[in-house]
């Protein structure tokens, strides 16, 4: 049989360049198939740019975020590129109340516990790292390696360097099916052809539901949409992310979720914040149900630049300028899927961040490679096994398909 | 956010977009006119000058009382109309974004009608950032609109009509035309304009064009220089001139952000200024139920943005049952009639050929749907 | 006025109108405006043609488009950044600062309403 690469990943988001930048590091020929014409097409280019810690759940999560955050100056160093890097900007969760403080606090507690940097400030020692914060904000938990990053510069540089080390990346090139002989992924059937390689990658995000179906699996990912709104370039006014703690609190703790208006519950949590190096402020993102949808709404945008002009009230005079929608792949437990499955050879997952693509690719990237290169993992993927989601597409129900695979034109043209 | 709902809405309330609303209220629909200005009217009330066309075009009548006989009868009609009202966004379910002062407004419309307009040109060249150079348009508004002067003497780039017409309208205004530049060997508008400024002593330079703008923190003066037939400066011919005011009339381009943002279907055509939405002979876009009027479909004139207007306006307000097929149908081979008049002669021409081009590939757009918007 | 640009007397238009005057500020020094004119005319008016300074190069801009579309005239309003002085009308007492890039905002929002 033919082999094109070694390795062929499906995706060109961060996470399939970040894969294709540690495996050609290890002399891996790598093919990456991206089914749009550029790179980035995806969640990756429809994000804001945090590097954000303060979410993830208390203990293995949290602390994988860390250890993929703290990679950037060194990976930064090796791309030859800054990509926008802010180091040590901190991030950011705010409470609006005592409630919200308590919950966020011991989960910061946790987190402190099995080893993260991060602590609680009151909201006056917030107020004296960034100013333009609002007097009503209560408490906020701060973890200091956070910051930022432009994800499209990330791609791009990832994907620079890895072609520089033999790599090849074809866009339009979706793919329509994964091709299994005897049990085993062999390679990936495109619009320009097929391509054979030793491993498969699913690293289509959103997307993975149904390429997995083109393997034969049920994988339970599902696209959630993100709206974000972009103000006008301003002077400094906020160095590190931040995101209000309403979500994460109803995360934890469910039945708060009553204590929020329709408008929040289907919009999801209050506004992240984050000021690019161009000056714009990233609002967002929303964290809604709309199959594949990229949309924008009024009523969303609306909410949107309340909740920035109560968290940051000096924007209240500002100009909001564009605004923009992107898919997240959600996982029904928000942990990753990351790994190889027994229910298809050679074929490895890299899917389901969600919202933590920025700080998890560096160290998922190299976690995949040495996967993938028969070496003792750096970090164990122990708890993103994927058998814990992932099944024969046989034995899905009904209702599981029909929630994540809801019928998508852009997914039937390949992925 | 207030939620408002209406059966045609209009962005913009220049010349297409008035003469939609006028034609559609006419025929009985509920139309809302939405325009980020103050003032309605667009461009016209800059427009100091006759116009040209038949009798039917209002030739012969003054851009600006053109203005104020619209905004006569927009008055008398039924059609509602929202000023300072910025349409920031095209949503689904045919919802229009408005943010008018402090309130915000979500207007549903079972009709859209895009009349944007267009918006001036820059051109790169050293110095073609210094506070002074500008838009010929934009000239045209400090003299004419708000009367005042923005340099004393003015170096005209472009001989298109707008050149031509704004450097005649800066010399009424008591400016001095230094000289106007065009890079092509032949001056661009018409003759009769060209006449007007030439007999008033302005050197009309062609195949020339603006080397350089200089000047310490504002324009202080032009250096222009000879070009050959590819437009190359000929070294040795460049000559300086003193000069406050460097107006760049280099054509303009549609605004189509929010055909882009409804999902429109687009194609390019130089000769109209770019990319432009697809539309039929309805004006009707790719998108059911979304049309554009004027400069938004390519740009053109005044009379032809207002014949635009009142098409895109019997066909919206036919569309909702206002005026039977056979009526609408009269009414707009009419409007046909005076577009096609308005799109003869040596410059008309080329503008013909584009929009016909522009509707075939509507037609084949449609045709490889099916014969159906999507 | 030596350097008072107004166009008094057009030959299509006629004598410029009788219109209150109101006052200005541009970085502190007054400057008489017509009532309901943009902020870009009246500056004009004066002599003024630098608005703003870029981001990176911190290179002046002045009015280029006049509609409100090119935002090279933006400046400091009443405190209030990256205003249009073209489409934005002058007020009596509003005070005008040259923008030199984003242009600083208050910690909390000044007099925004």
């Amino acid at each position: 049989m033919k082999k094109d690469a070694d390795v062929i990943i499906v995706g060109g988001g961060m996470i399939g360049l970040s894969i294709a930048y540690w495996l050609t590091k290890k002399q891996k020929s790598v093919l990456v198939l991206e089914k749009t014409a550029t790179l980035a097409a995806g969640s990756s280019g429809a994000g804001d740019g945090h590097i954000y810690h303060n979410t993830k759940m208390p203990g293995y999560h949290t602390n994988l975020g860390f250890t993929g955050g703290v990679m950037y100056p060194e990976i930064l160093k090796d791309l030859g590129e800054n990509c926008g890097y802010t180091e040590g900007s901190g991030s950011y969760l705010l409470c609006d109340n005592e409630k919200e403080y308590e919950i966020v606090a011991a989960a910061t507690k946790k987190m402190q516990e099995s080893g993260a940097d991060i602590y609680m400030l009151t909201g006056e020692a917030l107020r004296e790292r960034e100013p333009y914060l609002s007097k009503e904000i209560y408490a906020a938990s701060f973890a200091p390696p956070g910051g930022k990053i432009d994800p499209f510069e990330l791609v791009f540089a990832y994907a620079r360097k890895a072609q520089e080390r033999g790599a090849t990346i074809l866009c339009n090139a979706g793919a329509e099916e994964v091709l299994i002989e005897n049990g085993t992924a062999v390679g990936v059937k495109t619009p320009k052809g097929a391509f054979y390689g030793d491993v498969i990658i699913d690293a289509a995000g959103s997307w993975s539901a149904y390429l997995g179906k083109t393997a034969g699996l049920y994988v339970p990912v599902r696209p959630r949409k993100g709206q974000i709104v972009v103000t006008e370039g301003c002077a400094p006014m906020i160095k590190g992310p931040v995101t209000t703690a309403s979500n994460f609190c109803a995360k934890l703790q469910p039945e708060l979720m009553s204590l929020f208006s329709e408008t929040t519950k289907k919009l999801g949590h209050g506004a992240a914040l984050e000021q690019t190096e161009a000056g714009t402020i990233l609002i967002g993102a929303t964290n809604e149900w709309d199959d594949f949808d990229k949309s924008n709404t009024i009523e969303a945008i609306e909410w949107l630049i309340a909740e920035a002009c109560r968290e940051m009230p000096a924007l209240r005079d500002g100009h909001f300028i564009r605004s923009f929608a992107g898919l997240r792949p959600f996982t029904p437990d928000h942990l990753p899927i990351v790994g190889t499955t027994k229910y298809l050879k050679n074929y490895v997952f890299a899917t389901g961040f969600e919202g933590g693509g920025l700080s998890l690719n560096p160290i998922i990237g190299k976690m995949v490679s040495e996967l993938i290169c028969g070496e003792p993992l750096s970090v164990t993927n122990e708890p993103l096994q994927p058998d814990r989601l992932v099944k024969p597409y046989g034995k899905a129900t009904a209702e599981e398909i029909a929630q994540n695979l809801p019928k998508d034109m852009e997914a039937e043209r390949g992925v | 956010m207030k939620r408002l709902s209406t059966e045609i809405a209009i962005i913009g309330a220049g010349p297409a977009g008035l003469c939609a609303a006028i034609e559609a209220s006419k025929l009985g629909a509920k139309v809302t006119l939405i325009d980020e200005n103050a003032l309605p009217g667009g461009q016209l009330f800059k427009q100091i000058h006759k116009f040209f066309g038949s009798k039917e075009h209002l030739a012969g009548v003054r851009g600006y009382e053109i203005g104020t006989r619209l905004l006569e009868e927009l008055e008398k009609s039924d059609a509602e109309v929202m000023l300072s009202g910025t349409a920031y966004g095209l949503f689904r379910d045919m919802t229009i974004g408005v943010v008018q002062k402090t309130n915000h407004y979500a207007i549903q419309a079972k009709k859209i009608i895009l009349a944007a307009g267009g918006k001036e040109n820059y051109m790169d060249f050293p110095g073609s950032t210094l506070p002074g150079v500008m838009g010929a348009g934009a000239a045209q508004t400090m003299i004419n609109v708000n009367r005042v002067l923005p340099g004393r003497h003015v170096v005209m780039l472009g001989s298109g009509n707008v050149g031509l017409i704004v450097s005649y309208q800066l010399m009424q205004a008591g400016a001095c035309v230094e000289a106007l530049v065009e890079a092509a060997p032949a001056i661009g508008g018409y003759g009769v304009h060209a006449g007007k400024i030439r007999r008033a002593g302005v050197p009309i330079l062609t195949s020339h064009t603006i080397k350089e703008v200089y000047g310490d923190g504002k324009v202080e003066g032009v250096i222009i220089a000879e070009v050959d037939e590819k437009f190359r400066v000929i070294e040795g011919t460049e000559r300086a001139i003193a000069a406050d005011t460097v107006c760049l009339a280099v054509g303009l381009n549609p605004m189509t952000e929010l055909a882009h943002m409804a999902g429109c279907g687009f194609t390019f055509l130089p000769a109209l200024g770019g990319h432009v939405p697809l539309h039929d002979d309805n004006m009707e876009t790719t998108v059911p139920g979304i049309y554009v009027a004027g400069d938004i479909t390519g740009v053109e004139e005044a009379s032809s943005a207002m014949e635009e207007g009142k098409l895109a306006g019997i066909a919206a307000a036919a569309s909702l049952g206002y005026l039977d097929q056979e009526k609408a149908k009269e009414l707009k081979d009419e409007v046909q009639v005076r577009l096609s008049a308005l799109r003869t002669g040596a410059f008309g021409e080329k503008r013909q050929t584009a929009k016909t081009e522009q509707m075939a590939r509507m037609a084949a757009f449609l045709q490889e749907k099916g014969g159906r918007r999507p | 006025m030596e350097d008072d640009l107004r166009v008094m007397n057009h030959p299509i238009l006629g004598d410029l109108p009788e219109k209150k005057m109101v006052t200005i500020y541009y970085q502190g020094q007054p400057i008489l405006a017509r009532e309901g004119e943009p902020i870009a005319a009246a500056l004009l008016a004066a002599g003024i043609k630098a608005f703003r300074k870029t981001v990176h190069r911190h290179e002046p801009r002045g009015v280029f488009c006049a509609i409100g579309r090119c935002t090279d005239c933006m400046m400091i309003v009443n405190g209030k950044p990256n205003v249009r002085t073209c489409v934005t009308f002058v007020e009596d007492g509003m005070q005008l600062e040259p923008q030199d890039g984003y242009g600083r905002r208050k910690v909390d929002g000044g007099d925004a309403k």
